[in-house]
């Protein structure tokens, strides 16, 4: 009985020294960093504190704190983020503003569960704090005669009722330079309920009140639209498919469009992933998801007229020969 | 009467109060304005003309209404980037503000160096000095003692240079601060330095009120460590608690006490050699040891100071050459990690000769030469070089977890070999989740070295390229440059292409492929499919371009992402014709038979 409960004590310490001391040497190490990035935040050496996010993520890249921490700084240093540049492509980032960093950290932390109650709650402070500056916005094309999965190019100014603060404002410019240079939105996202296509604007500036609206102007037609996306109410952004300036299609991978003339019957399998069949002036088109085989039937769509005429026929013949037989 | 009286002083006050903060705020302001526009000159008179176009510009948006800012600026437009039009515009607004100024392209060249020359008579530190202390004294008023001492700390930078005039506040700001803390040695330091005499009227009240404390403190200090066995006792104090920098600080306050004395001013200087040896100012300490070496010669120096001052003399110059060692061990550990094996080496077989040269032990090379070629993965050399060590003399501890590192990073790397393998099957599979867990894995291991570091970032960055998280892949991509040879362009230019495309489409790029489709219907008929070109099928406006000919019952392979118009070769439906003719028909029998 003796040995065996010297066993399981030398078990336990085993266990011990493999869980609970790396653990808590770790714990330490976190809260050492934190500390150092905190100090360093409160001073508004965002440069310096930044930098040392760079060690951590090159220690570990999926760090929940590091990964948090460079939200925070991004999205509440207020020190030079209206002089900093835009990025103009991956290798040119301003170290005062990376949305597109806070953007992927922000997916990561929406996704893992952090284990360490300190990494809890420098996520939570993140998450919350985008969330109260940024949400996706919504565009729809309404009544296009489009199917899904196309770019458009439509000239876009959203103006704000007031000055939002730094960061909000500095996102807002990125998105209306984007759209002045003719960049491109992409109706990727499908509204089952509608059976339509939509776009998203990521990161979209949230008006901190609890009424007010954005005035979207359409440039050089001199057309504007309203959008209330405040504290209260987040509108999804409705473009007259007449402002826009030009469409292409550019379907995924797992997708094709076939067009067919309107007098056929066209029986696709059904499906769960977004599907739209659709007639569209003189063709009936169908975009449908596909795998490495896919069927379809086909069947003639006889005209309601070509009905009338024929069963008249066999009415007329029928009375003929009821008259000449009487 | 009285009410009238009561309101316009009323009035009277608030208008002072509202006039007097900015008007503060204002002089600080211009300080700051005249030492950056200085600083640009000088920027300038270094050959860092754009640097100071960089640094106008930034001044001239934080004060558009200064005449002299937005002048500099023209002037160096005109002489830097001789950008006539930015001269102009910038000349506009200073001529408009003050219309003495004569336009750059007016002026000779003498003329123009004149306006951007450094005046000789200016004095920076002093301008400085006096922003510096203005904010300490507000956040000292705001009782925010914490980030006043951080500001009082950064403006000893400016001292040395400073005048007497703006010293002086310095000491008393300081005088204050440490009054408040509770620093005794520093605050005597600081009081002791104050030339009351020099000091502004409105400061003397505060200085009057610290004087009543600190000179009495002062008194008592002097007549407290006047006596050498009190003295004595602290400095042991000091040292047996490893306050080497409030010994130093101590040593120098009680110095002239013992001008007369030449034997305790010998112990004090050999006290101060030794803080400063432990507080690692080696250069000082060189010096000291250097002023100190007459000790060695003279007769009147008892032996016990002679030999404490060759212990430390031999521990300053241990020091120095550990420095001097330190700086090129960098160069020749980053060569080794580099792949320059024999030219990292060749460096260390240098330290050897200088050791042995100086009769210093080997040991700590050695234990150098053990810990890089662990991080180099040649991990018997490592352990031959740790078997050189002298374990007596070294310390155990030290050598012990270097060689449990050693067996770490052996194991290591067998994993690392082991499972990079079956990333790449992974990532062949597009099981990209999986292989990004396990290189995340390998990452974090502090074991990961120099040489395996390249390829598990480069790997690790694609991976999160095909997740579409680009910075992330940025990041991965530039560590794994950092740690490799050669650049990654190519790696690079993936990233920035696919971020580029992706930019608020929300989507990566990726190629069709084919699949096979069945047309079916109700009997064995032809059709023919036409390719629709993507780009023209702007407005629901099918272009047709090439067609494929199929058979119902056959499949046929279609390229994804594309449109295509289906069209089956149906034989005319008669029916209606034939329906048309019986109705005639029928009516005519009809007509006939009445």
């Amino acid at each position: 009985m003796k040995s065996l409960f010297h066993l399981f004590f030398g078990i336990w310490l085993v266990l011990l020294s493999w869980g609970v001391f790396p653990a808590f040497t770790q714990t330490n190490e976190l809260a050492k960093i934190n500390e150092q990035i905190r100090s360093l935040v409160q001073n508004k050496n965002y440069g310096r504190a930044l930098l040392e996010l760079n060690d951590v993520v090159a220690n570990d890249p999926e760090s929940i704190l590091a990964r948090s921490w460079q939200v925070i700084i991004y999205l509440t240093r207020e020190d030079s983020v209206q002089n900093a540049s835009l990025p103009v492509g991956i290798s040119q980032f301003d170290p005062r503003y990376n949305f597109d960093l806070v953007m992927e950290n922000v997916d990561f932390l929406q996704q893992v569960t952090a284990e360490n109650p300190l990494e809890r709650e420098l996520q939570d402070r993140a998450l919350k704090l985008y969330r109260e500056n940024f949400e996706d916005l919504m565009v729809a094309l309404p009544q296009a005669p489009v199917t899904g999965f196309f770019r458009i190019q439509v000239p876009l100014e959203f103006i704000p009722p007031f000055r939002l603060f730094p960061v909000q404002q500095k996102r807002l410019e990125e998105i209306n330079t984007h759209f002045e240079q003719g960049g491109f939105l992409y109706f990727n996202r499908f509204n089952p309920q509608k059976k339509e296509f939509f776009a998203v604007v990521r990161g979209f500036p949230i008006l901190r009140q609890f009424e007010g609206e954005y005035d979207v102007a359409v440039r050089y037609t001199g057309d504007t639209l309203s959008l209330e996306y405040n504290n209260m109410v987040r509108d999804t952004l409705r473009i007259p498919y007449q402002k826009i300036d030009s469409l292409v299609y550019d379907l995924p991978p797992d997708y094709v469009q076939l067009y067919f003339d309107t007098d056929l019957q066209v029986r696709v399998p059904p499906t769960d992933r977004p599907f739209i069949q659709k007639r569209l002036s003189d063709y009936q088109v169908v975009l449908m998801p596909v795998d490495m085989e896919n069927r379809l039937t086909l069947s003639r769509n006889e005209k309601a007229w070509h009905r009338w005429v024929l069963w008249g026929g066999v009415v007329g013949l029928a009375t003929g020969f009821l008259i000449m037989v009487r | 009467m009285k009410r009238i009286i009561l309101i316009l002083w009323i009035v009277y006050m608030s208008s002072l109060i509202a006039a007097r903060s900015p008007v503060a705020f204002q002089q600080v302001d211009n300080d700051l304005l005249e030492v950056q526009i200085r600083n640009a000159k000088i920027l300038y008179q270094k050959n860092q003309g754009t640097r100071a176009v960089q640094l106008m510009k930034k001044l001239v948006m934080r004060y558009p209404n200064s005449a002299e800012a937005n002048y500099i600026l023209s002037v160096l437009l005109f002489k830097v980037k001789k950008d006539k039009r930015g001269m102009e515009k910038y000349y506009k607004v200073a001529h408009q503000l003050n219309p003495s100024y004569r336009s750059p392209l007016e002026l000779s060249e003498a003329e123009l160096n004149e306006i951007l020359s450094v005046q000789r008579t200016d004095n920076t530190a002093d301008l400085n000095l006096k922003i510096q202390l203005k904010e300490v004294e507000r956040y000292i008023q705001w009782k925010y003692w914490d980030k006043a001492a951080s500001l009082f700390q950064r403006a000893g930078d400016f001292v040395p240079e400073a005048s007497l005039y703006y010293r002086n506040l310095y000491y008393l700001n300081g005088l204050i601060l440490e009054d408040h803390f509770g620093n005794e040695l520093q605050a005597i330091l600081y009081y002791q330095k104050i030339h009351p005499e020099s000091l502004p009227q409105d400061k003397k009240q505060v200085y009057q009120q610290l004087d009543k404390r600190w000179s009495r403190q002062v008194q008592k200090f002097e007549k407290r460590y006047r006596n050498r066995n009190l003295a004595t006792q602290k400095i042991d104090m000091l040292t047996r608690e490893k306050k080497y920098r409030d010994l130093l600080l101590f040593i120098s306050l009680i110095y002239p006490y013992y001008q007369d004395n030449s034997d305790y001013r010998n112990m004090l200087d050999l006290y101060r050699l030794e803080a400063l040896v432990e507080v690692g100012d080696i250069h000082h300490a060189r010096q000291l040891a250097d002023s100190l070496h007459w000790m060695l010669t003279s007769i009147d120096v008892p032996q016990t100071y002679v030999i404490r001052l060759v212990e430390l003399t031999k521990k300053v110059l241990f020091q120095e050459t550990l420095l001097r060692i330190a700086r090129q061990k960098r160069v020749a550990d980053s060569l080794m990690l580099r792949g320059h094996y024999q030219e990292g080496m060749a460096y260390y077989e240098r330290f050897l000769r200088q050791q042995e040269a100086m009769s210093i032990s080997p040991d700590l090379i050695y234990y150098n030469l053990s810990s890089i070629h662990m991080k180099i993965g040649y991990y018997d050399r490592a352990r031959d070089y740790l078997k050189k060590i002298n374990r007596k003399q070294f310390s155990e501890e030290l050598i012990v977890a270097l060689e449990d590192s050693i067996r770490q990073a052996e194991k290591y790397e067998e994993r690392w070999h082991r499972e990079m393998t079956d990333i790449q099957v992974l990532v062949q599979q597009n099981q990209n989740q999986k292989a990004r867990e396990m290189l995340v894995s390998l990452v974090r291991s502090p074991y990961l070295r120099f040489g395996l570091k390249d390829s598990t970032y480069s790997v690790l960055s694609s991976i999160y390229l095909k997740m579409g998280k680009y910075v992330w892949a940025r990041e991965m991509a530039d560590l794994a440059e950092k740690y490799s040879t050669g650049r990654k362009l190519e790696l690079l230019n993936g990233i920035n292409q696919a971020y580029l495309y992706s930019k608020f489409n929300n989507t990566t790029r990726k190629d069709g492929r084919y699949v096979y489709f069945y047309f079916a219907y109700t009997k064995p008929v032809e059709y023919t499919i036409y390719t629709l070109e993507q780009k023209r099928l702007m407005m629901g406006v099918a272009d047709e371009n090439q067609y494929l000919v199929s058979n119902s019952q056959r499949p046929i392979q279609l390229l994804t992402r594309n449109s295509y118009y289906v069209k089956p070769a149906l034989e005319k439906n008669m029916k209606h014709l034939y329906a048309g003719a019986g109705f005639l028909i029928g009516w005519s029998f009809y007509f006939l038979a009445r």
